[in-house]
Formats: structure tokens, C-alpha cells, sequence
């Protein structure tokens, strides 16, 4: 297949992977296209969202259409890094007894990091080089891990009770953090029916690891215009309140800004979004799509918003007003 | 071009509103014409510069993505193939500028409008607005302009008829008096054109009046100098015993003079020489040129040459600026005749029982003022408002004599009618005074038992007011009580 090709035949793939998701995953388009920009991308995913919306469910139909393995961790206050990570075990062989590595989960193309705020910080810190180096450090032997690979942790913002907030470090190896709303009338019917109904509707496979690299790398040559990278980058600079040209919004409401992380996250899901769309070059648009997905989680709100009500979609979309 | 003039607009109707209120601040003739033509080149001149304006390669592109190109066509200019690193980025970039190239073939020209017109359109309908309010709100600023206008019109006509008054009367002036009253001309000219307001303008007509007497003084001083020397002349020539020369001298004849001095012995030359000796100045002068012709000179000559001797005096005689005098005079009168009353008032300090004047009100204007310096002049209110601060005017100009000159009673008009002058402290530096029907006159004197007992309640209310001791209230109260008494 030529070039030419491959590049018109991304949109084409792309249509095919949300239509296979969506026979087993009813509503939420909005979720299922920021988390394939995500994937698609090479990021690593934070989902939001109260229990039983479906998000392990999301999961496990992407690792299904992708063909990728899948391995799930349900993050406890018990759970200890060797039991994500793997550790060295004795076993004994026709020789004697050896020192073998058993892979954990995390030996996984997709891992899903279920109630990822449940686990103590020593684990949610394990899991921060195989987000970002994706390879894991064992007894002083540094282990690569499979490509592709990525993150998917879900987390549910209503019960904080014995939850161990993530720090801010790890929440910036998340490219995107995801709202999961609760589904409307005619969603909850399509899931009902799904769910419990007679439909035995399935997903189909529909591309493997090395087609979804060849995406990852046919997405990143979309070519970018000076005055579109310019404004994700001053959308960046924006959240900075100590910065001296900050707007009014985030001096009076944000206590810290979002990384250089940020940026590189924006530019990357933004081309993946062009080529969706059909175009082969990045739009303001496609910045203004996914950068609430790539701030929101980066950003603090200060003590003033709180009070005063506000709420961070709203900040993020004062800045990009400011930015433009 | 449509973005440039929308600009133009919101920044004309800036202008324009700032006019306005500016108007109501302070006195701007015309405001209105002002305020549109404001809004009118702001207009023009933002067109202009938008259509006048470049617009780059980039711009252009920006302009066009906004109308559905997506940022095809900027980042078409901003990529190129050959800077690709590898052949799926090359073919990425060619791809994208064909694509921008086919989406701009598809794009209606007519479909790109100005992104930002919606904004300014906004800001200028504020503005219209505003200004309609302001213009819908009386403003009192605007009788004074008109006033002003007006004033600038007659000033300008008054200035007209003064140069015309000059140019008559040079005809029958020397060169040095012509420059004089070029000059005096000149400054009356530039005097009425920086006057704001009808004072000024009767301070100028004053100065200039004041100047022209002073030259009319001046020359008719040196023609009296000459005078007195030819009569001087001819008394000497008399007491030597040359009548003859001494009534040629007295007549002022040239002729009889030459004929006199033609026949003219040693014995009359050296008498001549005497009589020179006895006199001074162009008498003296005068009778040395007639010597003169005794030595074997031209006795025409002679005669001549004393006869200019003491004609150079007398040359123009008293200066005649008649036209001039009379056109000041007219304006003198055309400006009185503007309705406001001047009006100056000597005034007694607080006292009451003090009277103002009418001064030279043109149609009746019987303003009143006072000033709270004793003895102190102080200029009328205008019209028939019979009150006025009585604060007197820092600028230099209003100082007192000036206006002793302008407002001088003696040049009132005899219509007068004395007024009794009330005063009311309003504040801290203020002082009301009420004009009312007079109990005296200027001139004539006031029975004391009158008025010492309202000079006596009004000071009495007075030391109750002020900030004083109740001792020393006590004392003004004990004072007065004692000079009614004595009454």
C-alpha cells in the first residue's frame, strides 16, 4: 500500500474501530473518540466517572476491536507494587532452585488500573515509569514492556473516603482525563437492551499492534501551521498564573499550571483529530477539541474558585477565549 | 475596506461622544460640526487605511481558513515537501497542500467577509447612542458658544471697520504717524482677536482709545513747540527792530521773507546774529539760516531754509485720526449695546448702606457688584442678574484701574438709577450681594442715625455666625449697643 493510501485509508480506520466500540458500547461517542484520540496518540488515559457507567466495560471492547492484550487491576489499599509490577520468585528446576521474574499485570498492551485512587502511593508510584519509559525496573534489571502500550485507570469522584489522591506527577503522565457522564433516557434503554435485553451484538477485531503503530506514526507527520502550534502553546502558557501576561482567570482562580506535557499532548491528539476529520493539517478547532481533555487534570484550582463556584471546564474555555 | 470603515466608525463615534461631553465642560464653538466631522474622518481615514494596507500572503490565508479552509491554506504557505524527514511525511505535506489548493478552488470569494465587523458595528451603535443622548440633553454650554459666536462676528466686523478707519485717516498724516497707527491698528486687530468675551474686547477698544489720544497729545504738543518758536522768532525779530522779517516770520510767508531778507544790510545781518544768540531751539535755528543770506547767501535760500526750520514742527499739526476716533467710539457703543449690562459699584467692605452704579449699561442693564476689599472696584454682572460674586478676578487683566477706566462712573449714562447693595455670606471666600432699589445716592451723604442700627444687626449677626469666643461676641454685641445708644 502506497503512501497516499494509508494516509487516506487513517480516517477509514478510524470509523471502524468507533463503529465496532459503539455496538457494545452505547452512547458516550464523546468518551469513545477522545479515548481512541488518546490510544491512537500513545497516551495514557484517566477515566472519571461514578461506578457501573461502563468504563471497565469501554476497556475491554478496545482491547477486543484492537486486538491488543488486556490485563485488569483492581487497585486496593493492600495492593503492593511487586503485585502490578511482578517480582523474582524461586522455583526449582531440574538444576536446583532459581531466582525466575514472574511478570505482573502490568506486562500488558492494556492495562487497566481499575479505581486507581484506592491503592497507596507506593503503588500508584509504580505505576510511573511503565506510563512513561514503558518498562519496568525490577530488582536493578529494567524490563521493556510490550507496544503498544497504555494506561487506562478509571477512578470514581464521589467516594474519597479512603482513596489516596493521585499526585500531581502521575496525573501528568495522563495525556487525557476523561469525564464519563452518566448516560441519558434513550442510552440507558440502548444499554438495557444491550445488557439484558436479547441483542448479542459483538465487536469485531479490526486492526492489530503494528496498524495501530503505523496510525501513531502516520499522525504524527500531519503537518502544522506556525499561528495553530502558537496558540496551544500560548493556551499553555496560559494556565501559568504566575506568569506575567496571565489572564485575570488564572491569576485570580488557578494555584499552579499545566506542564510543557500539556503541549506535547495537545499537538499530538489534535493531529490524530485532523486526520479524522479528514484534513491533513492541524485546525484551531482541533486544539479547542482536546485541550479540556489534556488540562483539566493538570490544572489546580485555588481556594477563591472554590468558593466562589467555579469549575474547571469553564476556566479552561475562559482561557482558550483568552488565547485565541 | 468594510472592516476599515466599521473601525472608522466605532472610533468616529468615540470621538464624537468625547466632543460632546467635552462640549458641556467646557465652551467649544460649533461642537456639534466638530463632533461630525470627528466621526466622519475617523470613518474615511480607517477605510482608507484598510483598503491602502498590504495584506500578506499569510493574511490572506488566515482570512480565507476563517471562511471554511480549516487553516488549509496557512499551513499550506507554512510547509514545504522537501523538509520532510522521511517519505510518509513528504507525502503527508503533499497531500496537505493539495488539499488546500482544491479547497480554495472550491471556495466562493464572495463568501470571505471581514471577521471582525460584527464588534465595532456594536461599539459604534453604543456610541450613536450616547450621542444621541447628548444631544438630546440640553446643554448649557451651548448659549455661551452661540454668545461667543456671535461676539467673534461683531469683532470681526468691528476690526474691518477699524482698518478701514485707518486708511482714511493716513491721508493727512506724516509716515511716522501713518506707522503709528498701522501699529495701534495691528494691536487692536490681534487684542479683539484673542478676546473671549466682551470685556476683553472693551479692555482693547479702551487701550487703543487710550494710545490714540496719547499720539493725538503727543503731536499736538510739538506743534505747539513749533508755534511758540515762531512767535518767539518774530518778537525777537521785533524788539531788534526787523519788523519787516518779524511779521513775514508771524505771517509764515516764504515769499516776503525772501523779499526781506533780498535788501538786507551788515547792520541786519549782524542784528540777525543777536537775535539768534537770544534764542534757542528751532527759533534759534531759524533765524541763523536767515543770517545766513547777509554773508553773501541766497536770501530764497535763506528764507526757505527757516521757514522748514520752523515748519518741522508744526508739519501735520495735531494729529487728525478722526475716523479712527469715531470707530472706536461705534464700537465702544456696539459693544455696551450687547446687552450686558458692565456695571462697576464702589463698594464699602461690608458695610451696608454702600450703593452701586449703574456704568455704561446699553439697554439697561442694571447689574450690580460688589468686591469685599474696601474701596475696591469690581466689574458688573451681566444683564439685569442683579447678584454677583463678589470674589474678586485674579487674572491681571481686571486689575483696578483698568477697570476705573472702563467702568468709570463719569461715563455712565445719565439713565442711572443708585441701588442698595445686601450682602449674604454664603461660604468660607464668598459673598452674595443682593441689588435692590437704593436708599442714597453716590453722591450725596446718608443720615447716620439711618443706617447705624442695620450696621449694627448685620454686624451683631455676623459675630454670631463666626468662629469667636463668647467673650468676644459678647464685646461686638457690647460695642454696638453702645454706639446705637450714643445715637
Amino acid at each position: 500500500m502506497d503512501m497516499n493510501s494509508e494516509i487516506r485509508g487513517f480516517a477509514e480506520k478510524y470509523e471502524q474501530l468507533r463503529g465496532e466500540i459503539a455496538q457494545e458500547m452505547i452512547g458516550q461517542a464523546d468518551v469513545v473518540e477522545h479515548l481512541l484520540l488518546a490510544v491512537i496518540a500513545g497516551g495514557n488515559v484517566l477515566l472519571e466517572g461514578v461506578p457501573g457507567l461502563g468504563k471497565t466495560h469501554l476497556v475491554r471492547v478496545l482491547s477486543k476491536v484492537m486486538d491488543l492484550p488486556f490485563s485488569r487491576i483492581q487497585f486496593t489499599p493492600d495492593l503492593m507494587p511487586a503485585d502490578i509490577t511482578g517480582t523474582n520468585i524461586l522455583v526449582r528446576t531440574g538444576s536446583g532452585n532459581e531466582f525466575r521474574f514472574q511478570e505482573g499485570p502490568l506486562f500488558s498492551s492494556i492495562v487497566l488500573a481499575d479505581e486507581i485512587n484506592r491503592a497507596t502511593p507506593k503503588t500508584q508510584a509504580a505505576l510511573l515509569e511503565a506510563m512513561q519509559e514503558h518498562s519496568v525496573t525490577v530488582a536493578g534489571e529494567t524490563r521493556k514492556l510490550p507496544e503498544p502500550y497504555f494506561v487506562l485507570a478509571t477512578q470514581n469522584p464521589v467516594e474519597q473516603e479512603g482513596t489516596y489522591p493521585l499526585p500531581e506527577a502521575q496525573l501528568d503522565r495522563f495525556m487525557f482525563k476523561i469525564l464519563v457522564p452518566f448516560p441519558s433516557l434513550e442510552e440507558l434503554g440502548g444499554i438495557m437492551n444491550l445488557t439484558v435485553g436479547e441483542s448479542g451484538k459483538e465487536a469485531r477485531r479490526v486492526m492489530g499492534a503494528e496498524e495501530l503503530l503505523a496510525m501513531r506514526e502516520t499522525a504524527r507527520r500531519v503537518p502544522i501551521a506556525a499561528s495553530v502550534q502558537e496558540f496551544a502553546l500560548k493556551l499553555v502558557l496560559a494556565t501559568h498564573p504566575e506568569q506575567a501576561d496571565a489572564p485575570e482567570t488564572a491569576r485570580k482562580y488557578l494555584r499552579f499550571g499545566a506542564s510543557p506535557r500539556a503541549a506535547q499532548a495537545i499537538l499530538s491528539t489534535a493531529r490524530v483529530r485532523a486526520l479524522n476529520q479528514g484534513r491533513y493539517n492541524v485546525a484551531f478547532e482541533d486544539i479547542r477539541y482536546v485541550a479540556p481533555a489534556c488540562l483539566r487534570h493538570r490544572l489546580a484550582l485555588n481556594f477563591a474558585a472554590v468558593t466562589e463556584g467555579k469549575d474547571m471546564e469553564s476556566i479552561i474555555s475562559g482561557l482558550m477565549n483568552f488565547s485565541d | 475596506m468594510v472592516r476599515g470603515a466599521a473601525f472608522g466608525l466605532a472610533a468616529g463615534m468615540a470621538c464624537a461622544l468625547v466632543m460632546l461631553v467635552l462640549s458641556r465642560l467646557v465652551m467649544i464653538p460649533d461642537a456639534k460640526s466638530w463632533a461630525g466631522a470627528a466621526l466622519a474622518a475617523a470613518g474615511i481615514l480607517c477605510a482608507l487605511g484598510n483598503m491602502l494596507r498590504k495584506v500578506s500572503d499569510r493574511d490572506a490565508a488566515v482570512q480565507a481558513d476563517r471562511c471554511g479552509l480549516m487553516e488549509r491554506a496557512a499551513t499550506a504557505l507554512d510547509v514545504s515537501p522537501d523538509e520532510a524527514a522521511d517519505e510518509i511525511g513528504r507525502a503527508m505535506r503533499e497531500m496537505q497542500i493539495r488539499d488546500a489548493c482544491e479547497a480554495l478552488e472550491n471556495l466562493d470569494p464572495k463568501k470571505i467577509r471581514p471577521g471582525s465587523v460584527r464588534r465595532p458595528l456594536a461599539a459604534a451603535g453604543i456610541g450613536c447612542v450616547l450621542c444621541a443622548v447628548m444631544l438630546l440633553i440640553p446643554n448649557a454650554m451651548d448659549r455661551k458658544a452661540e454668545d461667543f459666536k456671535a461676539l467673534q462676528v461683531k469683532l470681526n466686523r468691528m476690526t474691518a471697520e477699524a482698518e478701514q478707519a485707518a486708511k482714511q485717516d493716513e491721508a493727512g498724516l506724516t509716515e511716522a504717524e501713518k506707522q503709528a497707527l498701522r501699529k495701534l491698528t495691528e494691536d487692536l486687530k490681534r487684542d479683539l482677536v484673542r478676546s473671549r468675551d466682551e470685556a476683553d474686547a472693551m479692555v482693547a477698544i479702551d487701550r487703543a482709545e487710550k494710545r490714540l489720544e496719547q499720539m493725538q497729545s503727543s503731536t499736538a504738543g510739538d506743534a505747539q513747540k513749533a508755534m511758540e518758536a515762531a512767535q518767539a522768532l518774530s518778537e525777537a525779530l521785533s524788539r531788534a527792530g526787523l519788523d519787516s522779517l518779524a511779521q513775514a516770520v508771524s505771517a509764515g510767508d516764504e515769499q516776503a521773507l525772501a523779499q526781506a531778507l533780498a535788501g538786507m544790510d551788515a547792520e541786519t545781518a549782524e542784528a540777525l546774529g543777536k537775535v539768534a544768540e537770544e534764542l534757542s531751539g528751532e527759533a534759534k535755528e531759524a533765524a541763523e539760516a536767515m543770517a545766513s543770506a547777509g554773508e553773501g547767501g541766497d536770501a530764497q535760500q535763506a528764507a526757505s531754509e527757516a521757514m522748514n526750520t520752523l515748519r518741522q514742527g508744526q508739519a501735520g499739526g495735531t494729529m487728525s485720526a478722526s475716523a479712527m476716533q469715531q470707530a472706536l467710539q461705534s464700537m465702544k457703543a456696539a459693544m455696551s449695546g450687547t446687552g450686558s449690562g458692565s456695571d462697576g459699584s464702589q463698594s464699602g467692605g461690608k458695610s451696608p448702606g454702600s450703593s452701586g452704579k449703574s456704568g455704561t449699561s446699553g439697554q439697561g442693564g442694571s447689574g450690580a457688584g460688589s468686591g469685599d476689599g474696601a474701596g475696591q472696584q469690581m466689574p458688573g454682572g451681566s444683564g439685569t442678574d442683579g447678584e454677583k460674586s463678589a470674589k474678586p478676578r485674579s487674572d491681571p487683566k481686571y486689575r483696578e484701574s483698568t477697570y476705573e477706566t472702563i467702568y468709570d462712573p463719569e461715563k455712565a449714562d445719565a439713565g442711572f438709577r443708585d441701588v442698595m447693595t445686601e450682602q449674604k455670606r454664603l461660604g468660607e471666600d464668598s459673598i452674595q450681594i443682593q441689588a435692590g432699589e437704593g436708599k442714597g445716592t453716590v453722591d450725596g451723604s446718608v443720615p447716620y442715625g439711618q443706617v447705624v442700627g442695620e450696621y449694627a444687626r448685620t454686624e451683631t449677626q455676623s459675630a454670631d455666625s463666626e468662629n469667636l469666643t463668647g467673650q468676644q461676641r459678647e464685646w461686638v454685641r457690647e460695642y454696638f449697643r453702645l454706639l446705637t445708644e450714643q445715637n
